[in-house]
């Protein structure tokens, strides 16, 4: 089987002021399409970096990435944007909704961006809210939705292009635990259906839903695990969960 | 598949704009403010110069496009007045001589005018203007009556006391009823009504209507022989004007026996001199106009600029957003484009309104007609768009620039 993301040698520096930083010194990693993985690390390891990389919005400085086969290491920032629009899904700590928005309209955003008439773009958009549980919810503006909402419609965005992998940035982060848990009970629904998901954060918790685990050090790859005893959001469903807040 | 794309993401820009303009309206009318002022000035202006344009033109239609006003006074005055009243009057032997010699007109006759009330049984209009043409006046100025007749030659030879009404004076009078061979008295003399003009605008700020028009012999008779004449001549055509001017004032300097070398004592006018006297007039107004509306456009430029780099560093997550779920570089360009131009075009159409209300409220308050030319309005909404369009290029290209990272970072 073929890797969906396949890293290797890849390395990522920048100037701050007159000092180069090094924040990936040469990584190797490669994601297939069936795994959830976390990737864990202390701030200042190259976390962030990496995850940048492999979401698409910006390019390593050396080394080489094929993203499903495709070499996008030299690309422009244009051909990225096409393939950050149709093969990943971000989800972000801080949700990053358009504030004027209603839910609707965040969510037909990447459809927008790949020219989706407007009637699928509507359809395919409430089934995406749908199977996040805010069928109900999709008139309402952020403001008007719980941090747990938020990122249901964050999420609900991610997967609407049906992309070949979802980014999640400490999807937890700005969440109680409770709903942070049932945000990882979304993701784990997603999981089941086939998407490839990878989850940046620094909480051992969060990070045992995957069932692979990289910790990032200093701009290398510290390990790279299999988990043994996989953690399952407790078994609260998106569709069950979705009323109360 | 590339042109229904392009669609959508206007259509985007477009409805996002408006969701932009609605969060912050007030900020979005006063930067437009600039634009609203610099449009405002250009319709009013050019909807009042195009009225007054209008009705200049058909003023002085009525004098007849190859119609020439041989005088003692020039239309236009810029010397001293003095002077003209000192020249001798053109009196009634020279004008018949001069029409005995000239052979270039199509026609040419002699007139002057009189003021005098006029009554019939209890009506009475007062301060109507008497003109006084010979026969040939009816060939020169086109007065065929609407109905009755003009006068014969012989009636004009014997000075006859028959009169033509303006349309306005038979109204006035006989209410409509008909005048034909009915007497009227114009000061203290009686006439017989043989015709009536057809409607006529007014010429030279008078009503042409509430004049009337006898025999010039007559006018002379009973109102008095001491009076400058105007020679009128009616070239054949246009390109034959000039001929037939310099024919004129060649004939009367020899009957005035002015010397070589010497100033002509008389004018001869023509239509075209009033026009463009006018012409003068408005292109200073269009020049001070354009001046006004280019500076307040440019400063309306420069606000929209400032708002949009405003709105843009707002924004700048928004931006990130965006792009993280694929917008380009053009799609974030295209928004930030139509935005200062939906603005800026918001702007324009107040302008117009609040321009076509002043021109509006001026022409009813006043005299001053109002007429807005549809490419005055093309031309504001043009200008405001553009305006918008070239000074939202460089907050949109700023936009569209911005690393995706560093705006989806930015607090």
């Amino acid at each position: 089987m073929q890797p969906i993301i396949n890293l290797s040698g890849i390395t990522k520096e920048y100037i701050m002021g007159t000092q180069i930083v090094r924040a990936l010194r040469g990584v190797d990693i490669q994601i297939n399409q069936n795994e959830y993985v976390a990737i864990m690390g202390p701030s200042g390891s190259g976390k962030s970096t990496l995850m940048n990389l492999i979401g698409c919005l910006d390019t390593p400085t050396a080394g080489t990435y094929l993203f499903d086969n495709v070499s996008v290491e030299n690309m422009t920032d244009d051909e990225l944007a096409e393939i950050r629009n149709q093969k990943i899904g971000f989800v972000f700590q801080t949700f990053n909704l358009l504030p004027r928005a209603d839910a609707l309209h965040n969510v037909e955003l990447p459809l927008i961006y790949s020219g989706i008439s407007a009637g699928d773009r509507r359809r395919r958009a409430l089934e995406a809210l749908e199977s996040v549980g805010l069928g109900d919810r999709v008139d309402h503006k952020p403001n008007e939705l719980s941090g747990g909402q938020r990122q249901r419609v964050a999420i609900a965005r991610a997967l609407v292009n049906n992309p070949s992998i979802i980014l999640a940035d400490e999807p937890t982060g700005n969440l109680d635990t409770t709903t942070g848990e049932e945000i990882m009970a979304v993701l784990e629904i997603l999981f089941q259906a086939g998407n490839a998901i990878i989850l940046v954060t620094h909480e051992e918790y969060i990070a045992e839903h995957a069932n692979r685990i990289v910790r990032i050090l200093d701009g290398k790859i510290g390990s790279d695990d299999r988990v043994e005893r996989r953690r399952h959001a407790n078994g609260v469903t998106a569709a069950q969960s979705s009323g109360h807040q | 598949m590339q042109v229904t794309r392009f669609l959508i993401e206007i259509r985007e820009s477009i409805a996002a704009a408006f969701r932009a303009l609605r969060a912050n309206l007030l900020r979005s009318i006063l930067t437009t403010l600039g634009i609203v002022v610099g449009v405002t000035a250009v319709i009013a202006i050019v909807s009042l110069l195009h009225g007054l344009d209008r009705t200049v033109k058909r003023e002085v239609a009525g004098l007849g496009t190859n119609v020439l006003y041989v005088g003692k006074y020039p239309w236009i005055q810029m010397d001293d007045f003095w002077k003209f009243r000192n020249r001798k009057d053109i009196t009634l032997e020279q004008g018949q001589r001069l029409l005995d010699l000239v052979t270039l007109p199509a026609a040419a006759s002699l007139q002057v005018s009189a003021s005098s009330t006029v009554k019939w049984r209890e009506r009475t209009a007062r301060s109507v203007s008497l003109d006084g043409h010979t026969s040939e006046g009816r060939l020169v100025h086109d007065l065929d009556p609407e109905f009755g007749r003009f006068y014969t030659s012989l009636e004009a030879r014997d000075g006859s006391n028959v009169i033509i009404l303006g349309n306005g004076l038979w109204r006035d009078l006989f209410e409509e009823r008909d005048p034909l061979g009915q007497r009227v008295r114009v000061g203290r003399h009686v006439f017989t009504v043989i015709g009536v003009l057809p409607e006529q605008g007014t010429m030279m700020g008078m009503d042409q209507n509430a004049s009337a028009v006898i025999p010039l012999q007559t006018l002379l008779k009973l109102f008095g022989t001491r009076r400058s004449m105007v020679i009128t001549l009616r070239s054949p055509d246009a390109e034959s004007l000039a001929l037939v001017e310099d024919e004129a004032r060649g004939l009367l300097r020899r009957i005035r026996g002015i010397p070589f070398g010497a100033e002509d004592d008389f004018a001869i006018n023509r239509q075209e001199m009033l026009l463009d006297l006018f012409r003068s007039l408005t292109a200073a107004l269009f020049a001070v106009m354009i001046g006004v509306a280019s500076l307040s456009l440019l400063v309306g430029g420069i606000g929209i600029m400032n708002i949009m780099l405003v709105s843009v560093t707002e924004r700048t997550r928004e931006i990130g957003i965006r792009k993280s779920v694929g917008a380009k570089r053009r799609d974030i360009m295209w928004q930030f484009l139509v935005e200062s131009v939906v603005v800026s075009g918001l702007g324009g159409a107040i302008g117009m309104g609040l321009g076509l209300a002043i021109a509006l409220v001026v022409s009813s308050v006043t005299s001053l007609p109002a007429a807005a030319p549809i490419w005055a309005v093309l031309l504001g909404l043009g200008f405001s768009t553009s305006v918008g369009l070239f000074f939202g290029i460089y907050p949109a290209a700023k936009a569209a620039g911005l690393d995706p990272i560093e705006a989806l970072r930015f607090e």
